[in-house]
């Protein structure tokens, strides 16, 4: 009986031993252009797709939460129509349109977010002054986002 | 007073500044000093040329494409074509059947390599990343692999060849000439067609003669399709200058009987 309780004891103590060495797993989405570009495609796609989908699903709870006549529905319907990939953009031509823009090594810099909002307002068809002042802008946030220690 | 020693100083100072103004020539002394000691200058490292690899690897498009336009690598060619394609279309990111044909049939080993990273849509289109692709081709071109497609080897291997008859035909022809067979007598085409479509006047025999006599300078390497009919043109000569002879004769022999006729007087 006692060499059974031993035994018992030991194989919990290995047991919580093994628990404990294995790591959380961890995986992040990328932030920006540097991270971007150490994704593999099928990675980058199926991302594409699911920034597309969480970004229309978030839009979408704000029309059910704040209720379909107030203020915070008409801005969502807005932002949804200025900034949504969900509609204009296969995830293949999102993919594409970030591809081409971190082909510019300045460019890694940039926030995801700003590269994906800069490259809709490339392919509706905005005056190439006003991209490239938000690309300058986004260019020195990036840097500055960088410079900064991480938590 | 006063006013005449103001005067005074400034007539000097004026005159003093005017001399002033034409310097001394230099002088420079025999052994001068050196102005800039170099040795003393900082040396700036030479700026490292920017290469293709260099741009294809930090995946700067702009200056690779600038690169390879100035001095266009054929180690480089494909990347280039992929590349650019990729900047320039709505879904460059991925490409079809097409493009991946032709890399196939470039790179042995490109098919198994991509297989793995292949996307198929909903309808069941496949599509190739070409992110990966890159990589691939880069890889290639760092290693000075120049490739040329299959489908233009295969051209250049099928290229037509001289037919073995041809070149066994050549070879009898290269041979002494003792060796080569003798070769027929062939006559003239308008010289057969006066033969035997039009039989000839009767002429004097020395005519056939030099006709014949003409006929070994015909061509002496008759063409094999023409020798059966080079036989029988022989043949319709020799039997026409035989025909010719005894017409001449026979046209000869009344007359020297008329001769040899006592004449009516």
């Amino acid at each position: 009986m006692k060499r059974t309780a031993l035994g018992l004891a030991l194989l919990l103590l290995t047991a919580s031993a093994f628990a404990a060495d294995r790591p959380t797993p961890e995986l992040n989405p990328p932030s920006n252009g540097d991270q971007w570009l150490r994704l593999s495609s099928t990675e980058k796609l199926f991302w594409a797709i699911g920034y597309s989908q969480g970004y229309r699903e978030a839009l979408e709870k704000i029309d059910v939460t704040a209720g379909p006549t107030s203020p915070c529905a008409s801005l969502a319907v807005r932002t949804e129509r200025q900034t949504s990939t969900s509609g204009k953009l296969s995830g293949f031509e999102l993919v594409s349109s970030l591809e081409r823009f971190y082909a510019d090594p300045a460019n890694t810099v940039i926030p995801i977010g700003s590269a994906i909002r800069i490259s809709l307002l490339q392919a509706s068809g905005k005056d190439q002054t006003t991209v490239q002042e938000l690309i300058d802008t986004a260019r020195v946030l990036g840097q500055q986002a960088n410079a900064r220690p991480r938590p | 007073m006063r006013g005449h020693v103001v005067i005074l100083s400034a007539v000097l100072l004026t005159s003093t500044a005017i001399g002033q103004e034409e310097p001394l020539p230099p002088v420079t002394p025999r052994d001068a000093p050196v102005l800039i000691a170099l040795a003393l200058e900082p040396e700036h490292a030479p700026v490292p040329r920017l290469t293709l690899e260099d741009a294809a690897r930090s995946n700067d498009y702009a200056t690779f494409h600038q690169l390879y336009e100035r001095d266009p690598h054929p180690a480089y060619a494909a990347l280039n074509e992929l590349w650019t394609y990729s900047v320039n279309d709505p879904i460059g990111a991925f490409y079809g059947a097409d493009m991946y044909e032709r890399f196939a049939a470039r790179y042995p080993g490109f098919a198994s390599y991509i297989d793995d990273h292949k996307i198929v849509d909903a309808r069941g289109n496949v599509f190739y990343p070409t992110s990966e692709t890159r990589t691939f081709l880069l890889a290639r071109a760092a290693e000075g692999t120049i490739v040329t497609p299959r489908e233009e080897r295969v051209r250049v291997a099928a290229a037509p060849r001289p037919p073995r008859r041809a070149r066994f035909r050549k070879a009898e022809a290269t041979k002494p000439a003792a060796v080569v067979p003798k070769p027929e007598i062939v006559p003239a085409p308008a010289m057969q067609a006066a033969v035997v479509v039009e039989p000839p006047p009767p002429a004097p025999l020395q005519t056939a003669v030099a006709a014949a006599s003409i006929l070994p300078q015909v061509p002496d390497a008759p063409p094999p399709a023409q020798t059966e009919l080079a036989g029988r043109g022989g043949l319709l000569i020799a039997i026409g200058v035989a025909g010719i002879g005894v017409l001449g004769l026979l046209l000869r022999t009344p007359r020297e009987e008329l001769n040899k006729a006592p004449h009516p007087r």
